[in-house]
């Protein structure tokens, strides 16, 4: 019996010598359970084994040996105990994770984020409400937990009563700042947070480490709305853009100026002529998706030297998807510089080809000229590119993320969607197709077996 | 090696085919209602990008979604199947004659209860290599990530083959009915936690998980640590 203890405590061992090399969060836990292990298996080894073991250390070491085996022992194990007693963010992070709820935790991906990139002196404000809901405590847990990872933030509350003179030099750097928001600051560059939860002061350092704030978004004219998550809205696209760290703003003809980006998605009503005035003396980067069929946009691209046909291009290569919208054009931009991450097709209702006489970069796409690039100017002429129907196709995603890689902030990249995590694979089957599918696998390949079946039968009988 | 002579008959077996053609139909008709069921959720956006993230729309990966409880629905099926095809066709007789050639001559028991296994489980894999269309289906309309794929059917393959040595051994040693309900059970939650449910799944997203193995060689170890103390020492 005594001997069946040891043999588990063994196994025990192994388990725990394993955690302890593939589990690094539970590294802690993981070592004060190795060492009552050890202390246990000790015992169990004097008391039972130890004659036995003693007798097979003697046939594999000589006696002058022993010492320098029994010497390199301790000497692994002092530096492992240094490692650990010295790396003090080791131990601060343990002590964090045991004192406190795992609720509000950072998450694997977040921690490696902070570790890896954010190195360089960061500044996280919150600014106190005078009135309503304090989050200060909120604010002040996780901002404990986030700088046991990134190395060079700090983090402080003030209050804009208490304290004017820190408040007015944030205020004149951000002045659209409130009360209960968080003003992030990295060099002479800022953000402004409006929420306080781990993934929005996050979202926060990666927006001012990467400089992606500034994206106007232009309203007014039928665009598909970044708060319409119905099936022609533009919510989904709003919060992707926002997941990789960029802000829509909204924007109108009065403000255009102050954007050094602006995206202008399916524009439904005509622009004035004043309007177009303004879009021709825009310095910033624009980008143009759907609204070909309108005349104002077209006189526009044809002052910027891009002719768009007024034919509609229909052509459809996977017919799985021409039910939705009657027209569907499938198309894939490949080995276009704007659409390097591009491998699967954008799929959008319909779209006019166009022709472009100075293009920065070559029309290349395989159904249509639909996509023309050139400086401070991007044209995609599918319509509902961005709608929260057709965003679904990953196609879809990463040919908008490729244009605005060429046009946003300066040419600065933009993360693209990541091949094949964070992007929502989604897709759509017609009715047409899905009783197809009713049919083959429920009906007709059960059917084929049941002949077999049949078959089998009167060859038997046979 | 194989009980060749009795697979034979198997697969000349009609009934074999109508067993397989109402677990196509079953199957098939559990992967269009789940399919179905995926459009119609998938339409409420809003609740997708509740919390402003949208990384809560990895749910919505059509394969995550379907397989996983797929394989469940499999799991089921292929423990029902193992019990019709080991025992209602012919599989008593098949046990009694393995009886009568075990008493007259020197075949070892342990070969004999592995024949069994193997003839089994091959029956049932043959079954289920018609499933295999069902991700041929979704990969026309998006990628499939065949990882969570070859993790399901590993998971598959170790329950028919645990379930067949189940009912072999139950069937030679005639043990109480419940012992055998008791271990399908444990098995099958022991392989819906590791292998069907993709959070836990060895081959996640494709990649190969080491901690996940480290704890499964571990548990091995620990298992076959026990059983020799067991038989050693007690």
């Amino acid at each position: 019996m005594k001997r069946a203890i040891f043999f588990i405590f063994t196994a025990l061992g192994f388990f725990v010598l394993f955690s302890l090399i593939i589990l690094p969060e539970y590294r802690l836990r993981t070592i004060i359970f190795l060492l009552v292990y050890l202390v246990v298996y000790y015992l169990l080894f004097k008391a039972m084994v130890k004659e036995h073991m003693s007798a097979i250390l003697g046939r594999m070491f000589p006696k002058r040996f022993k010492l320098f085996a029994v010497s390199i022992i301790i000497f692994i194990s002092v530096l492992l105990c240094a490692y650990f007693v010295f790396d003090t963010k080791i131990i601060k992070r343990q002590v964090y994770w045991v004192t406190h709820s795992s609720s509000m935790s950072l998450t694997h991906e977040q921690k490696e984020y902070l570790e890896r990139y954010i190195t360089d002196n960061y500044e996280v404000i919150y600014i106190k409400p005078t009135k309503g809901q304090d989050n200060s405590a909120l604010f002040n847990s996780i901002m404990q937990e986030l700088v046991l990872y990134a190395q060079n933030v700090r983090y402080s509350v003030i209050h804009p009563v208490a304290q004017p003179d820190k408040y007015s030099q944030i205020k004149s750097k951000a002045p659209s700042i409130l009360h209960g928001n968080i003003f992030v600051l990295m060099g002479d560059r800022s953000v402004i947070v409006d929420a306080v939860s781990p993934y929005e002061i996050l979202n926060g350092l990666y927006r001012v480490k990467s400089g992606l704030s500034n994206v106007c978004i232009l309203q007014g004219h039928g665009e598909a709305s970044i708060d319409d998550f119905s099936e022609y809205g533009a919510g989904l696209i709003a919060e992707m853009l926002r997941d990789k760290g960029i802000v829509l703003v909204r924007s109108d003809f009065n403000y255009i100026d102050l954007c050094p980006t602006t995206v202008i998605i399916d524009p439904k009503k005509e622009f004035s002529g004043t309007e177009i005035k303004k879009l021709e003396g825009y310095t910033g980067s624009l980008v143009i998706i759907g609204g070909a069929e309108l005349s104002s946009i077209r006189k526009f691209l044809s002052l910027k030297g891009i002719n768009v046909s007024k034919e509609k291009i229909h052509q459809v290569e996977q017919s799985v998807l021409r039910d939705y919208y009657g027209g569907l054009l499938l198309d894939i931009v490949k080995e276009h510089p704007a659409t390097i991450y591009m491998k699967n097709p954008a799929v959008v209702a319909h779209a006019y080809s166009m022709e472009c006489n100075d293009c920065q970069m070559p029309l290349m796409t395989s159904s249509g000229k639909v996509l023309a690039l050139k400086k401070d100017l991007s044209v995609f002429t599918g319509s509902a590119l961005c709608s929260n129907f057709f965003i679904r196709f990953k196609g879809n995603s990463q040919l908008l993320f490729g244009m605005l890689n060429n046009a946003c902030c300066g040419g600065s990249a933009f993360i693209p969607p990541d091949s094949e995590q964070g992007v929502p694979k989604l897709f759509a089957i017609s009715p047409r197709f899905l009783s197809m599918i009713f049919l083959t696998v429920v009906l007709i390949l059960p059917f084929l077996f049941l002949l077999l079946g049949i078959y089998c039968f009167r060859s038997n009988r046979g | 090696m194989l009980r060749s002579r009795e697979l034979k008959e198997l697969f000349h077996n009609p009934v074999f085919y109508v067993i397989v053609a109402v677990f196509l139909s079953l199957s098939g008709y559990k992967f269009f209602s789940l399919l179905q069921s995926f459009i119609e959720e998938s339409s409420y956006y809003p609740e997708y990008v509740y919390g402003s993230k949208i990384s809560s729309m990895m749910g919505m990966d059509v394969a995550y979604y379907i397989f996983p409880q797929l394989f469940m629905f499999y799991s089921y099926l292929c423990v029902m199947a193992v019990s019709v095809l080991g025992s209602g066709l012919g599989h008593d007789r098949l046990m009694d004659m393995d009886k009568i050639e075990l008493l007259s001559t020197s075949k070892s028991i342990k070969g004999l209860i592995f024949r069994k296994i193997m003839s089994c489980s091959i029956v049932i894999y043959a079954m289920l290599i018609p499933t295999l269309i069902y991700p041929l289906i979704i990969n026309i309309f998006t990628s499939v990530d065949w990882g969570l794929l070859l993790s399901s059917y590993t998971g598959i393959f170790f329950l028919v083959l645990m379930m067949s040595g189940i009912n072999s051994i139950i069937g030679i040693f005639r043990f109480p009915v419940a012992v055998g309900i008791f271990l399908n059970m444990v098995i099958l939650l022991f392989l819906h936690f590791y292998f069907f449910e993709n959070m836990y799944s060895p081959f996640f997203f494709g990649a190969v998980k080491l901690d996940v193995i480290t704890i499964l060689l571990s548990a091995l170890a620990l298992a076959t640590s026990f059983y020799k103390a067991v038989r050693m020492y007690i």
